[in-house]
């Protein structure tokens, strides 16, 4: 999902500033996912096929209504006997406001009234109809309807498949979350009954639709036939292989391989632009952009966007696993479905306005949806419940991306539905400054790594989710270099690719590729809601007569002294500039174990700066960084001079 | 429009006193409020390398840092901004009768009787302004307002609500520019009917508005020159600043005093500005007799006391 619901720095080697910080380390592994990283064995061919769907549906584009029918294989992949499937329903979130997400969303207005909701109207196994009744895991509302639990006639074994044949009729409500239609346009995302995981112990990760949550699912084959009234236009995931019309309804049929999800989108009249592109290795890929008339002028920047993430990412994460990508931008007044991702086909977002060098909303989005589509959905996480290892890689590489193929950006800020820098500079930032920004407005409460649902305020899930995550991948980057990150997210996209990973597997790659210490970089500033602030304290001149250790010929002669010291718990060890006044510099790792620590020197001392080459970008304060022994008072001139001015100008007669 | 200005620039080059005793008294407050600033700026930034990058250039993370880590200070500093502005804005409205018959009457500052004609018409210059802050509150509460039209939210294209809202704020510009320039009327015809009270305000307020719909051309020509002479000097200003900074040849000297000289330059244009509407406002009426002679107070007084003087935009708007 994109983060609009809502730089630069040395590479180094890490082995510079390698000091072992003991108490720091045994709390980290403390802490980390209770899950171990899985073995580097591969993915099995079964294990990307663990539930498949073929659906036929057939849509009133009247009264917004599918009905249909699934019929599910799924096989039980755990090692223990399963007499319960977990089903979700997620567009009952949106069935009153008694549901779970409802109550959790502030942002929904209450006057909202065209609800949507998804009814199961039977379940069959072999002809023998299955009971099934609402379960609410996370929060025991009662009224929430997004999870069913089904009560098999008899357990499934492990490595058994069975077929479960579902009815079912869908509601469409006016777009939200994702989800829904507004006038002809429609998107058809998260429709069906869709079961839950199974994990290998035997239990089931099958949450409530949560406000922030999001999606997490096996892998299997899907067919999808729907009916609808000719005239629409249909994009859809996978591979459209047959379009039929009899009369007034036409029929559509898409199939997908190894996709954890299938969504569509309709709209009469839609016209879309299809293209061949082939990556820098040649792999050919047909790219689908389904663009409002509002926005066809912005149709090619959205083309490029994409294929410039392509290119980036089958350098970072390998090869783009399907054979077609479509673009799907949401009418004005749909946003609501935009920015999301599903497999082979996304929402992106279109303002009506953006000016060139303003890149926030049609290449940011684009790109970090572009960017979903290898995670989470060709590496599968549970975003549900580590929702920062999928929207914070991806927020990661959208930056990256920008910053790499665009350059500094301004933000997309309005006046009177104006672009704001059409009339006054409006500065450029890089993205990971724009996340910084972002971050500082709500720095701590919240770590990264919290259950989606847990967030204390949907701010906060952003700020922490999106920017932390952003900022800490970033700042690993400048740690470890841009050569080492690259390895890092080409295996762990290669070693889970059709398979869930979490955030341990995560982890392990990082250690593999970069070192413990990476590691630990990753957990202490992931997993610690503290805003770290490194800081000189003091910058002194001391006179080398007076001290014990200086020696006979040091009398009278001057040198200096730098406090450093860090104002947060995270003990992660930075880098020191201490610059002399002869132009020498001394440039060391200080390791941080102790809240401050205090350097003497021969020379009288310029100035000193801790993190000169901002690898802990999630430093709070960027001003106490670094010290100098002559202040420099132009600046509190300047903007003195430009304040009064100012306040002279408000009340000049 | 010239030939206004002309005659407004010949009669402020008699009142240069005016001019320098207003500009000083924006100076004053303005060093008092800021001399706290510099000492929290120079202490927090002075010794930081931050200082060096933030000369150059707005570094907004550093910009932020900065606001957020002294956010008391901050805190405090915007209520006494606050309170400066709101003071130097009463004391112009208080000031206003004195300013006006000094204008009207061109010559050395005589500030007893600046304070005296301010003191004349004061109560109903606080009513007015009393209306004003009422008018340009109801303007900036429609500027926020919703507008909530399901056609024009469920049209297939952006383009209807675009331009709603970009009509929206073009009309409530026009609206404010036409409230500031109608309370600057009402208060030179409250000023020449020398009246105080609440009615005396109502019936200059009836009266600048009658004056400016009847004579919105010249109205608005007179606030578009002195807007553009302002925006002017913004321009030559910011383009020489860019110029310098990125020429680093700006001393900061030169930029705190290039700043002054800007706001000594805005303070002139709205005593222009004033002027010229007063002249406005007596040749408009004056033509009937003599407009070239309504340059002194006497002179404006002839015209705006003319027979009917409770309807002298009447009298004006025939012309």
């Amino acid at each position: 999902m994109s983060r609009k619901r809502c730089l630069r720095a040395h590479a180094g080697g890490l082995a510079g500033v390698c000091v072992a910080v003991g108490r720091t380390a045994v709390a980290i592994a403390c802490a980390m996912p209770c899950r171990p990283a899985r073995s580097q064995e591969p993915v099995s061919e079964a294990r990307t096929r663990v539930a498949s769907y073929r659906i036929e549906a057939s849509l009133d584009a009247h009264t917004k209504r599918l009905t249909g029918t699934t019929v599910l294989d799924w096989t039980n992949t755990s090692v223990r006997p399963v007499d319960q499937l977990m089903l979700h329903l997620y567009m009952n979130a949106f069935s009153s406001f008694d549901s779970t997400f409802m109550r959790e969303s502030h942002s929904v207005s209450e006057g909202f009234t065209e609800w949507g909701w998804t009814r199961l109207k039977s379940v069959r196994l072999d002809a023998e109809e299955i009971p099934w009744k609402f379960l609410a895991p996370d929060d025991g509302n009662t009224k929430d309807q997004t999870v069913a639990a089904l009560s098999l006639p008899r357990p499934v074994p492990p490595g058994d498949s069975v077929g479960l044949r579902m009815e079912f009729e869908t509601k469409l409500p006016r777009c939200i979350s994702r989800t829904g239609y507004v006038g002809d346009f429609m998107m058809i995302a998260q429709w069906y009954p869709k079961i839950g995981v199974l994990l290998a112990d035997g239990s089931w990760a099958c949450r409530q639709f949560h406000r922030d949550s999001e999606f997490f699912a096996d892998f299997g084959d899907y067919d999808v036939t729907l009916k609808l009234p000719v005239g629409y236009t249909v994009v859809g995931s996978g591979v459209q292989v047959q379009k039929s019309a009899h009369d007034t309804t036409q029929v559509v049929r898409f199939k997908a391989a190894r996709v954890t999800d299938v969504a569509l989108a309709a709209q009469p009249g839609a016209q879309v632009r299809r293209s061949l592109w082939r990556s820098p290795s040649g792999k050919p890929l047909r790219l689908n952009l389904l663009v409002q008339p509002d926005h066809l002028r912005y149709a090619d920047r959205h083309r490029a966007a994409m294929e410039t993430a392509l290119s980036l990412l089958e350098d970072w994460c390998g090869p783009f696993p399907l054979e077609e990508l479509t673009l799907v931008d949401p009418p004005w007044n749909g946003m609501e479905a935009g920015g999301m991702e599903y497999p082979g086909m996304f929402a992106t977002m279109t303002p009506l306005i953006e000016p060139g060098d303003c890149f926030s909303t049609i290449e940011d989005t684009t790109i970090h949806e572009t960017v979903h589509q290898y995670v989470p959905l060709l590496v599968a996480t549970n975003e549900a419940d580590e929702p920062w290892l999928d929207e914070g890689l991806a927020s990661y590489l959208t930056g990256r991306f920008l910053d790499e193929a665009y350059g500094a950006s301004r933000y997309d800020l309005k006046l009177a539905r104006l672009p704001l820098s059409w009339f006054v500079p409006v500065p450029k930032l890089y993205s990971w400054q724009a996340a910084k920004l972002s971050w500082l407005a709500d720095p701590e409460g919240d770590s990264a790594t919290r259950r989606s649902w847990e967030y204390t305020s949907e701010d906060s899930y952003y700020t922490q989710v999106y920017s932390r995550s952003h900022l800490v991948l970033q700042g690993l980057e400048n740690n470890i270099g841009t050569a080492r990150m690259k390895s890092i997210f080409r295996r762990f996209c290669s070693r889970f690719a059709h398979a869930h990973a979490t955030a341990a597997d995560f982890y392990a790659v990082v250690e593999e590729v970069a070192g413990p210490r990476a590691r630990e970089y990753l957990a202490s500033f992931l997993e610690s809601s503290a805003a770290p602030d490194y800081a000189v304290r003091s910058l002194d001149a001391i006179d080398l007569g007076d001290s014990n250790a200086a020696d006979a010929g040091s009398a009278g002669r001057t040198g200096g002294r730098v406090v450093v010291e860090r104002r947060s718990p995270n003990a992660y060890p930075v880098d020191v500039c201490v610059r002399f006044e002869d132009g020498r510099l001394d440039r060391f790792s200080w390791n941080a174990e102790h809240p401050s620590a205090e350097f003497q020197y021969w020379r009288p001392v310029a100035d000193a700066e801790v993190d000169p080459d901002a690898r802990v970008l999630l430093d709070t304060n960027g001003i106490n960084d670094s010290k100098m022994n002559r202040p420099d008072t132009r600046v509190a001139w300047k903007w003195s001079g430009l304040l009064a001015g100012l306040v002279q100008l408000l009340i000049a007669f | 429009m010239t030939r206004l200005y002309r005659q407004a620039i010949t009669d402020l080059s008699r009142c240069r006193g005016l001019v320098l005793t207003f500009y000083m008294l924006g100076l004053v407050p303005a060093v008092l409020l800021v001399l706290p600033f510099l000492t929290k700026i120079t202490e927090v930034l002075g010794p930081s390398l931050a200082s060096a990058r933030l000369l150059h250039q707005a570094d907004p993370l550093l910009i932020y840092d900065l606001l957020q880590q002294h956010a008391d200070f901050m805190s405090l500093f915007q209520w006494q901004l606050c309170v400066v502005v709101a003071t130097g804005c009463f004391l112009r409205l208080v000031l206003t009768g004195g300013v006006l018959d000094h204008l009207a009457s061109p010559g050395p500052l005589d500030l007893g009787r600046l304070f005296a004609s301010s003191l004349r018409v004061l109560p109903g210059m606080l009513w007015l302004g009393v209306f004003e802050l009422a008018a340009l509150g109801g303007i900036a509460l429609l500027l926020d307002l919703h507008i909530s039209i399901t056609a024009i939210q469920d049209a297939p294209t952006e383009w209807p609500a675009f331009w709603l809202g970009l009509t929206k704020v073009a009309m409530l510009g026009a609206a404010l520019a036409a409230v500031l320039q109608i309370f600057k009327y009402s208060r030179i015809l409250l000023f020449r009917s020398g009246g105080a009270g609440a009615h005396a305000a109502i019936v200059a307020l009836a009266d600048g508005a009658r004056f400016f719909f009847r004579n919105p051309g010249g109205a608005i020509g007179i606030s578009l020159y002195a807007l553009g002479l302002v925006a002017l000097a913004v321009i030559m200003r910011a383009t020489l600043t860019y110029a310098a900074v990125q020429l680093d040849l700006l001393p900061v000297a030169v930029g705190v005093l290039s700043t002054q000289v800007l706001v000594f330059f805005h303070q002139y244009i709205r005593f222009l500005n004033l002027a010229a509407s007063m002249q406005f406002a007596a040749s408009a009426a004056g033509s009937v007799e003599t407009p070239e002679k309504t340059t002194t107070a006497e002179g404006v007084d002839a015209v705006l006391d003319a027979p009917g003087s409770g309807e002298i935009s009447e009298e004006v708007g025939e012309v």
